[in-house]
């Protein structure tokens, strides 16, 4: 499969030439294929927005290349926007003033095209994105989640090969973001694009994407398939409920022994339990006999992305990355 | 082609905005009317009885126009760039398939287009229903003489509009530009001959003969006309220069957009 994305090298500083100079990004190196969602994901700071701006061409990159469809984003700018469409976080990337219809006009003739030519391709997205009751009204009337599917449309109208998409399911509720993430899927598996996508959300980055990029203090920690870092953490966790309060001293030895994941003290107290082994089990037994706690209920739970990442973090923490 | 798109883009936008939001567009036009009924009447309170009088009205007029296009020329365009950021929009220009440079260059022209149809054009028909004075409407004149004067002016747009991309808050340098843009407008390029260096003066002193005395383009000295050509080119070729490098900061320190 080509490379619709390279990423190589990517370095971003802020305040260069001043005392109080940030490195938002370091060596950033990633790829991302044709028909493959790739999560960008990272903690707040973590360098996301940097880098998807610098594959917009938004930000000059300090050192590094970044290509879009064998395009240099420093060298052929304009070939590069041919080649892709950028939402940025917020629903703020279309004008609130004029129509969706509008919107995907202006955005279509910005890009380069007779908006007469893409009367169709406009057609089709309203369609797609089910706005057909609400084409000709101003986006400021509009409910979030489909701000947010103008804003997709205004960007897949000019029919970029790479998508790329800050927090796209921010703010949406359950059912939006469920349609957003099937509209993703079905725009890359039928039309031959690729989406880098930069999200908070787990579990969205979870259901949709093959790979997942994991940046932390500017740099890519974890660069794998979703599958293979899920399984690379795979851990037997347990979720115990205990039939009253654990006692202070308790609970305390309770989270420096165990990998406590989530744990909850108050009217129902809880933990989450994650072991590297099965057999790990039968020590969490031990301990709680002898403290003498009782157990009401014990279930078996699997590993999301959403802890494999604070794990991944969490890790990176402890084996001392240098201080930024 | 794609230039073309971008053109129509802008221009068609800039159209659907001022059609849609008529009350807003027609206040405009009230508010600049009020200005020029208010300048018209104090000056013939002051002067009214002076024989002066009677030449000093189409003074006031083509000044007053002149003064709407150059007020359009960069507060409009420093505005539009100040607006854009906030609305999240502006780095979707920023990605257009022209390059930044040309959607600011489409813009101009878009608002240029659509603001000399609704209110320049409406405020010189009140100008001269309320003064009674019929101006000389040369077109084949006047037009390539206010393009080349307002070109100057528009260096200072692009020189703003980076400015703006940069600190952002820069209503308070407007205020100070419109203040010298009306001393440039009502400059007495005879008695400080200067003053042409400047811009405005000189395309503004040119538009005066045409529209109050009748004169006629090919009436000017080849070396007025020329002197005019520099004069502009020179204020824009250094606006767009400081636009560049001031967008070369924003984008290293990741100011685009932001506001």
């Amino acid at each position: 499969m080509c490379s619709l994305l390279e990423v190589e090298n990517l370095t971003k500083i802020y305040n260069q030439d001043k005392r109080n100079q940030v490195i938002a990004i370091e060596n950033v190196d990633f790829r991302v294929s044709e028909r493959e969602i790739v999560g960008l994901l990272g903690p707040n700071g973590a360098g996301k927005t940097t880098t998807i701006k610098c594959i917009s061409g938004l930000i000059r990159q300090d050192a590094g290349k970044v290509r879009v469809n064998g395009y240099d984003v420093e060298e052929d700018q304009e070939k590069v926007q041919e080649n892709i469409g950028t939402v940025l976080e917020g629903n703020r990337n279309i004008y609130w003033r004029l129509t969706p219809v509008e919107n995907m006009e202006f955005f279509l003739e910005l890009g380069g095209k007779l908006a007469g030519s893409g009367r169709e391709k406009i057609g089709e997205l309203i369609r797609r994105f089910d706005l057909e009751d609400k084409k000709n009204t101003s986006v400021r009337e509009l409910s979030r989640g489909m701000k947010q599917k103008v804003a997709l449309g205004s960007a897949l109208i000019k029919d970029p090969k790479l998508l790329v998409l800050d927090e796209p399911t921010l703010g949406l509720d359950v059912e939006a973001s469920k349609e957003l993430q099937r509209t993703l899927t079905s725009i890359v598996e039928k039309e031959k694009r690729a989406v880098l996508l930069s999200s908070h959300q787990m579990d969205v980055v979870q259901n949709i994407s093959e790979r997942a990029v994991i940046l932390d203090q500017g740099k890519v920690v974890v660069d794998k398939e979703v599958a293979e870092l899920l399984d690379d953490f795979k851990v037997q966790g347990y979720l115990l409920k205990f039939e009253k309060q654990l006692k202070e001293t308790t609970a305390e030895k309770l989270q420096d022994n165990f990998e406590v994941l989530e744990f909850s003290n108050g009217e129902d107290p809880s933990a989450k339990i994650a072991f590297q082994r099965p057999e790990g089990i039968y020590q969490l037994m031990d301990f709680l006999k002898g403290q003498e706690v009782i157990i009401s209920s014990i279930e078996t739970e699997g590993q999301n992305l959403e802890e494999v990442f604070l794990k991944t973090i969490k890790r990176k923490e402890q084996s001392g990355v240098e201080e930024r | 082609m794609k230039y073309f798109t971008v053109l129509k883009a802008m221009t068609r936008k800039e159209v659907i905005e001022k059609i849609r939001y008529w009350p807003n567009t027609l206040t405009g036009v009230v508010v600049f009317y009020i200005v020029f009924l208010l300048l018209f009447f104090g000056a013939k309170r002051l002067m009214g009885g002076q024989p002066a009088f009677g030449q000093t009205i189409e003074g006031i007029i083509v000044g007053y126009l002149l003064w709407l296009f150059t007020l359009q020329a960069y507060s409009n365009f420093t505005n539009f760039i100040t607006r854009e950021a906030q609305w999240g929009t502006m780095e979707q220009l920023y990605m257009s398939a022209t390059g930044f440079g040309w959607v600011l260059s489409a813009r101009i022209f878009a608002n240029f287009l659509v603001f000399n149809v609704y209110m320049t054009g409406s405020m010189l028909g009140l100008a001269m229903v309320t003064t009674g004075r019929y101006l000389n409407l040369d077109v084949f004149s006047l037009l390539p003489l206010v393009i080349l004067t307002i070109a100057g002016v528009y260096g200072f747009s692009f020189l703003m509009g980076g400015l703006a991309l940069v600190f952002k808050h820069i209503s308070n340098s407007l205020q100070i530009l419109n203040f010298l843009f009306i001393g440039l407008i009502a400059a007495p390029l005879d008695r400080y001959p200067f003053l042409r260096f400047l811009p405005l003066s000189q395309g503004t002193s040119m538009i005066n003969e045409v529209m109050t005395k009748g004169a006629s383009i090919t009436d000017f000295p080849l070396t007025d006309l020329l002197f005019l050509v520099g004069n502009s080119f020179f204020y824009l070729g250094l606006g767009l220069l400081g636009f560049k490098l001031l967008e070369r900061t924003a984008q290293r320190r990741g100011l685009l957009g932001h506001y």
